[in-house]
């Protein structure tokens, strides 16, 4: 059976992580969404550290990264993946409130896999959850994984 | 027995031997006047090359005694002091030229090099008892006598204001960016939660809502699209003010097409009749200038709605070295008396309910012909359309597109 992987949810804010599932499930995404609240965290899940110590191997399919979080921001998250082996490959989507020039070309110099700007209008957001889920969760291949 | 000539002899001797001494003497004086001489030459030479370090240089030179009184200063000083007579300064203090706080510290710093013997750099903030604040380089050091005593202490300070205002300038913009960078974000994110759980509670429980509850979500709705809108033009107007101008020659009737594109798809039911003449080539930013036929064509296109059949024209003409472009409708228009705040930041002529906007379109349409220094004005006449227009100065790196 083809198995459902993990879509990794890196969101400060909780009214936007709940918008955010919220979105997935009017899109029936059925991916289990793992949320971590800063950079920080995103990386202890990533790579299986601190209360992520005893989760079972393996990346996301995809990692969504808000730009603004407290502690590590997702431009910092991005820089970390990228430069480590074991996680460079991952898809990386930042998913922020605005479009800022310098966040574009910086997160693109680190090999940023897509950008996108959350839309004010919410059907229109339920729309990018869907064009994001479907892409990413659904449609694109990953190389296999070396066993770690 | 009185020898004649013994005595002769011994005269002429002694005459010789003063002659001698004589002789000798002049050397000595000659000797000593011509040292004089050349300590004098060398004096000259010294004041001479003092002079022109005291007459000609832009920086200000001074020397002080042990208590801070001047002792000399140099031209430049004595004119920035706005003291005209020569030694008009011998006395006085820093106290009487700048505010007592910036002198009590000019005076600490000088007790410091005296007590010390060491020499003080900083760059320092002049504030005067009569005068804009100004910024000089200093540098400060122990005056001695020839013993080698501390005697007092002198200086030089160079201006440095028009470099700290560019300074004070750029972290002013750095401070902006940063500013509408958080703006842009944290303003933006709580809207989307508004239009979020409005939409979730419309869409979950549109059933169970009463109809009242219903008119107020589609306002709250409402307000918040609005405030997006908001955010977006005054971000927009931020950045149109901060960013550079990437200034190239442009084909005008490009830019408009680009614009009217978009325009035309918008408003397909409506009955439009574009009349755009061709227009020359100018120098300027193309995103900037997009903005504005942008603006000018959405307002032409906005304040027309009322109409039956619209008629946008657009027009170009020379004046004083400068083309004149124009965007007329035949539109409300509106009362010249308020012509005036026209292009100012938040102004409306028409209500909201009327005609929706933010009041930033043409302020920003100003700012962005002002940056590429021309000008922008407007004529009309209620429910008669109005005219804007805009010009931009001919440049001679500007071909003309017709060939």
């Amino acid at each position: 059976m083809y198995k459902l992987r993990t879509i990794l949810l890196a969101e400060d804010n909780s009214k936007d992580v709940e918008l955010t599932i919220e979105a997935m499930a009017e899109n029936n995404l059925g991916n289990q969404v793992i949320i971590v609240k800063d950079g920080i965290e995103a990386m202890e899940y990533l790579r299986r550290e601190g209360k992520y110590k005893l989760r079972n191997a393996g990346n996301p399919c995809v990692i969504l990264l808000d730009i603004k979080m407290p502690r590590m921001d997702g431009i910092e998250v991005l820089r970390s993946i990228r430069s480590d082996d074991k996680l460079k490959k991952v898809p990386v989507v930042m998913i922020t409130s605005s479009r800022e020039e310098r966040d574009l070309i910086k997160t693109y110099e680190l090999g940023v896999n897509a950008f996108v700007v959350k839309p004010v209008s919410f059907q229109q957001f339920i729309e990018a959850i869907k064009q994001i889920g479907s892409f990413w969760a659904v449609l694109n291949e990953l190389p296999l994984e070396e066993e770690q | 027995m009185f020898n004649i000539n013994k005595a002769k002899v011994k005269l002429i001797n002694e005459l010789q031997e003063l002659q001698r001494e004589n002789n000798s003497l002049k050397a000595i004086y000659e000797n000593y006047i011509t040292e004089l001489k050349q300590v004098q030459e060398a004096l000259v030479r010294e004041q001479y090359l003092m002079n022109a370090l005291m007459n000609n240089l832009p920086d200000y030179i001074y020397f002080k005694d042990t208590e801070s009184h001047f002792i000399k200063i140099n031209d430049a000083l004595a004119k920035y002091f706005g003291l005209s007579m020569p030694g008009e300064e011998i006395g006085k203090t820093d106290f009487d030229f700048f505010t007592e706080e910036h002198a009590r510290q000019a005076y600490e710093d000088e007790q410091t090099i005296i007590q010390s013997g060491k020499q003080l750099i900083r760059e320092e903030k002049e504030t005067w008892i009569n005068r804009p604040d100004n910024w000089v380089s200093t540098i400060k050091l122990p005056l001695l006598d020839n013993e080698g005593n501390i005697v007092g202490t002198f200086g030089v300070s160079r201006d440095i204001t028009a470099r700290k205002r560019v300074e004070e300038l750029n972290l002013a913009n750095k401070e902006l960016e940063a500013f509408s960078y958080s703006v842009s974000h944290d303003l933006r994110a709580p809207l989307r939660h508004i239009n979020g759980y409005v939409d979730l509670l419309l869409s979950r429980f549109y059933d169970t809502l009463p109809d009242k509850a219903r008119h107020y979500l589609d306002n709250i709705a409402d307000s918040a699209r609005q405030m997006g809108t908001l955010i977006d033009d005054l971000l927009q107007f931020s950045r149109t003010g901060r960013l550079e101008l990437r200034q190239t020659n442009l084909d005008m009737n490009v830019i408009v097409q680009e614009v009217i594109g978009p325009i035309k798809q918008e408003n397909r039911e409506r009955n439009i009749e574009w009349r755009i003449a061709s227009l020359p080539n100018v120098y300027g930013d193309h995103a900037m200038l997009r903005i504005v036929w942008t603006n000018l064509l959405s307002n032409a296109l906005k304040f027309t709605r009322t109409k039956e059949k619209t008629i946008i024209e657009i027009n170009v003409f020379d004046e004083n070295e400068a083309s004149v472009f124009s965007v007329c409708d035949n539109g409300v228009g509106f009362d010249m008396q308020y012509a005036q705040k026209l292009f100012g930041v938040f102004q409306r002529l028409h209500s909201i309910d009327e005609f929706e906007g933010t009041g930033i379109g043409l302020a920003n349409v100003h700012r962005i012909i002002l940056r590429h220094q021309g000008r922008t004005w407007a004529n009309a006449e209620p429910d008669k359309g109005a005219t804007f227009y805009f010009s931009i100065p001919k440049n001679k790196e500007v071909k003309s597109c017709i060939n």
